[in-house]
């Protein structure tokens, strides 16, 4: 069986949001409502550097659907319209979700958001589409600096398995116990 | 329902399914099936991005129902690695079709800058262009009526449409690199190295021991290249950048040096003096590719010649022609020729450098001795590498910062050399040349020919003058295209208030409602690079443009505009052609082999064609040590700029120096920089890319910002005695104390008051004009912040 997964270089992260705005244009979302977040690692403001002058730091660190292996978001949904696939992509069915936010709130990452004129959560689908065509998803593709690796990470011979397995990647918030599928490196 | 987007709602044919009863996987497939990717009944169109960044990727749009729905990199034939698109080019389709097109031809009602408008027919436009043009012409002769053009379309004909257009009517035009602050960069290259670019390839810095990333902002303003360097660091590159402030690049590298803007030829002059006298310079590249042997005279500080030779000191001391065989030149010494004293260049440079001591270096830049000591040591790696950027050259005395950074790497013998360089082009453009060929590649001559006429070609930086005091002659009508000149030009407050009014009429021909279009009489739709035939010379491709979308309301292509007032103006028989028509002679005509197997029809199916002479491999300029210089070599010494005491490369401060008087009055240097928001003004306000950036800020230090009582997203007040801007504050550490800096072309509605522009200054230096052209000197400026 399938396991998808994106390992995520911070080291090659110029924080230039063309993952976040290419996929917000290429799945024609709402204004305002992006799948991805930028976040500059420990500064309350987005490019604001961190540390003193000169030594300072400014560490781009990008956010998405973590495709959980155990998601909060599934086995809270009140109307199973959060779904989970057996290669592991977390996804809406429109058809189904009422918009009641309770994914919103469950999600130990602050992921789905609201798309208030649909009255549905909204979020991240790792482009199954894509996937299912043999591509890999937009943000992966159009990466300038080719800081995202997506894998099958129960293919051990696969680019993303590997830097797992190299023990060097880390996840957020491990202690959500959620299993995350998305992979950081870098320091 | 057209609320329902692709990826967020299920097709009506899906949705009669019971979806209760399928499983996830199932259920997943068929909205997958439902992506208009996979049942696209449109079409995938390949262009070329051609806003002035310098990437110029390549393009795949996906063109369903009249609308770009996604842009994707696309690979290059040869390429695969140079596979690139933006955020930028993601979404300027979305302003394509956007109400900030300009739809139709716009006449003026209000005041200028009012921003009232009525829509007029493309004839009343022409008729009307065409009268005030007659006038202009009448009243003060045929070279007063000016084209100006930016970079806000590169693509072949409509970048050079306006150009030709002047030429047909012995117009004026204006090039547009100095008044874009670009300038400054191609005379240093040009005294040099002889020529204004001299590409080096970026994926050659895996090769490279350290990589400065001098003066320049790669991820976000050549994005495209950034991969390179970033394999580069992983492979055991040491990168180092050196800016003011803590950009993107900076973010990514090995070390942030900051530096005082406009101290970067200090940093430099001071590198090399430490260099020379610790006597790690190489002696050996400087003695056979650089002027260093070379004599110059002490009485007049020319070059010393025998006959047409330039001449040095033999073994045994004796001058003779510098190609005299088998002659082993000296790198240093005096000699004397027919009682002519004379001094080897090299050695000039070695006397001249002794003012720049570490001590005097570390003030100049605000560099710890240390840090430079550290730098020195990094870059005496053989080989290392020097991206030069256009940050360093925006200052007064434009020519001395690439100048004596190149002459910093061609001391440490790293020009031509695989792992060095230092130049400010990364390289794709490479040719195997055909032995015996000297067709031009492409059949230019029916584009060139307009029954012999020549346009007046002036300096951009003289177009203020011009218009307000007839210097050198008048320019009474002005026209506009590719460019937000307003926006982009220096000291806005003088264009609107001085520069304009003595205009008798502007047109401006653009895709987009700009700031300039507010102050213009006509404003005239232009097509975009989505919507209009065109091509973009990337050696070794050229890519094409093609109509992917319709045009916006009644836009028109820019050699369809100016060939409407052509034929009013009789000249019709030059622009007689359509867009296809023109692209077709100037590639199907060509005779040149490059072009073998070209097909027009495959063109437009494929989109781009790959040079039968392309080279993909890596190029890199001037391996071959020969230099379009007039020495023939790397030329440190120019006898041209003698009589103004920069004939080697001099350190002159700021012209508006914190340290002088001004900066009593206004202690703080502005500069800008270009953020990953926009090129320059194409993409500000797309709600895709405004969701994530709002608005401009200034960057302030903390110390700074303290100091005035100023904190985070604060509004505040950036003035001088020439005008002002209220902006958000963004307290850093990431800037040297004692700047700041507000990101470009932010256009005004995104300023609490103002624009940045009102802070800038267009000081004509005689100097450079010698050189060349004087560059506007955009990071040269002082200012005050306060709480607003």
């Amino acid at each position: 069986m399938k396991h998808y997964g994106v390992v995520i270089d911070t080291d090659r992260c110029i924080g230039c949001q063309t993952c976040i705005v290419g996929c917000h244009v290429d799945h024609e979302l709402p204004d305002g409502i992006y799948w991805g977040k930028l976040e500059t690692v420990d500064s309350p403001i987005v490019y604001k550097p961190t540390g003193k002058y000169p030594n300072v730091k400014m560490r781009s660190r990008t956010l998405m659907c973590n495709h959980c292996e155990k998601p909060e978001c599934v086995k809270n949904c009140p109307t199973n319209s959060m779904r989970k696939r057996a290669d592991g992509i977390v996804f809406v069915n429109f058809e189904t979700c009422i918009g009641c936010g309770i994914c919103r709130d469950t999600c130990p990452y602050d992921v789905p958001v609201l798309d208030e004129e649909l009255g549905q959560s909204n979020k991240c689908n790792l482009c199954f589409d894509r996937v299912d065509r043999g591509d890999v998803p937009f943000c992966v593709q159009s990466c300038p600096t080719q800081a995202r690796i997506f894998g099958d990470l129960n293919d051990k011979n696969s680019e993303a398995a590997k830097l797992v397995a190299s023990g060097k990647t880390y996840r957020l918030k491990p202690e959500a116990g959620t299993g995350p599928s998305l992979y950081y490196l870098g320091k | 329902m057209d609320k329902l987007t692709r990826r967020t709602f299920l097709k009506g044919s899906i949705a009669a399914a019971t979806v209760g009863m399928l499983s996830d996987n199932v259920l997943a497939q068929m909205y997958s099936a439902s992506s208009p990717e996979a049942d696209r009944l449109g079409k995938t169109f390949r262009t070329v991005c051609t806003v002035n960044c310098t990437s110029r990727c390549n393009l795949n749009c996906h063109v369903q129902g009249g609308k770009i729905l996604s842009v994707t990199p696309t690979p290059l034939p040869g390429r695969p690695d140079y596979s690139n698109a933006c955020l930028r080019g993601m979404s300027l389709p979305l302003k394509t079709v956007s109400e900030d097109r300009v739809k139709y031809p716009m006449l003026r009602v209000g005041e200028r800058g009012e921003g009232r408008f009525k829509r007029i027919s493309w004839t009343e436009a022409f008729d009307l262009i065409t009268e005030k043009i007659k006038e202009s012409q009448a009243r003060y002769g045929k070279k007063s009526v000016g084209f100006f053009v930016m970079t806000g379309n590169l693509a072949k004909f409509a970048w050079d449409s306006p150009f030709r257009f002047a030429r047909t009517i012995e117009g004026t035009s204006f090039s547009p690199e100095a008044i874009m602050s670009d300038h400054g960069a191609s005379m240093g290259m040009d005294l040099v190295y002889g020529q204004k670019r001299g590409s080096h390839d970026s994926r050659d810095y895996m090769k490279s021991k350290t990589l400065i990333v001098w003066g320049r902002n790669v991820a976000d303003t050549h994005t495209s290249e950034m991969r390179f360097y970033l394999n580069a660091r992983k492979n055991g590159t040491k990168i180092i950048v050196i800016d003011p402030r803590f950009s993107s690049t900076a973010a990514v590298a090995d070390q942030w040096i900051p530096i005082k803007p406009g101290a970067d030829t200090a940093l430099a002059l001071g590198m090399m003096n430490y260099i020379i006298g610790k006597n790690l310079h190489d002696k050996e590249w400087l003695l056979k590719n650089s002027c260093s042997p070379l004599l110059i005279k002490d009485s007049d500080g020319q070059y010393l010649r025998i006959g047409d030779e330039f001449c040095v000191i033999d073994e045994k001391g004796k001058v003779v022609p510098a190609g005299t065989q088998g002659v082993t030149a000296r790198l240093e010494g005096k000699a004397e020729y027919n009682g002519e004293k004379c001094t080897t260049s090299f050695s000039l440079l070695e006397a001249d450098l002794k003012q720049y001591t570490l001590k005097w270096t570390a003030e100049a830049t605000g560099i710890s001795e240390d840090v430079i000591k550290d730098l020195i040591k990094d870059y005496l790696k053989k080989p290392s590498a020097i991206r030069m950027g256009q940050g360093m050259q925006r200052v007064y005395n434009a020519h001395s910062p690439f100048r004596t950074v190149a002459t910093l790497a061609a001391v440490c013998g790293y020009i031509g050399v695989s792992g060095g360089g230092a130049s400010h082009a990364g390289g794709t453009s490479g040719v195997n040349p055909i032995p015996g060929v000297n067709v031009p590649v492409f059949n230019s001559a029916p584009w060139s020919d307009t029954g012999g006429s020549k346009a007046s070609e002036m300096p951009g930086i003289k177009l203020y003058d011009m218009v307000e005091k007839a210097d050198p002659y008048k320019i009474d009508f002005l026209w506009i295209a590719s460019s937000s000149f307003l926006n982009q030009s220096p000291d806005s407050n003088r264009v609107i208030n001085e520069v304009f009014p003595k205009l008798s009429f502007i047109v401006h021909s653009d895709p987009y409602w700009t700031s300039t279009a507010q102050y213009a009489d006509l404003v005239l739709p232009a097509t975009n690079m989505f919507e209009n035939w065109d091509i973009f010379d990337k050696t070794p491709w050229f890519m094409l443009q093609q109509p992917m979308l319709r045009p916006a309301g009644e836009s028109k292509s820019d050699i369809q505009i100016f060939s409407g007032v052509a034929e009013r103006l009789g000249k019709g028989e030059f622009w007689n052609r359509t867009d296809e028509e023109w692209l077709r002679v100037y590639l199907e005509g060509s005779k040149h082999p490059a072009m073998e197997g070209f097909s027009w029809n495959k063109f437009v199916e494929e989109g781009i064609f790959a040079r039968k002479d392309g080279r993909f491999d890596i190029v890199n300029a001037f391996t071959d040590q020969k230099y379009k210089t007039k020495t023939g070599r790397f030329e440190f010494y120019s006898e041209r700029l003698k009589p103004v005491g920069h004939q080697l490369p001099v350190y002159t401060p700021l012209l508006e120096d914190p340290k002088g008087p001004l900066g009593k009055k206004y202690p703080l240097m502005f500069i800008q920089y270009h953020d990953r928001t926009n090129v320059h003004t194409q993409h500000i306000g797309i709600p895709a890319i405004h969701g994530v950036f709002k608005e401009p800020w200034v960057e302030i230090s903390s110390k700074d910002a303290n100091k005035r009582g100023i904190k985070d997203g604060d509004n505040v007040k950036v003035f001088n005695d020439r005008g002002y801007c209220v902006v958000k504050a963004l307290v850093s550490e990431g800037i040297m104390p004692g700047v700041i800096a507000i990101p470009q072309g932010w256009t005004p509605e995104y300023f609490v008051e103002g624009h940045h522009q009102n802070l800038t200054h267009l000081t004509i230096n005689p100097v450079e004009m010698l050189v060349s052209e004087s560059n506007f000197a955009a990071y040269d400026n002082l200012v005050e912040v306060v709480k607003a």
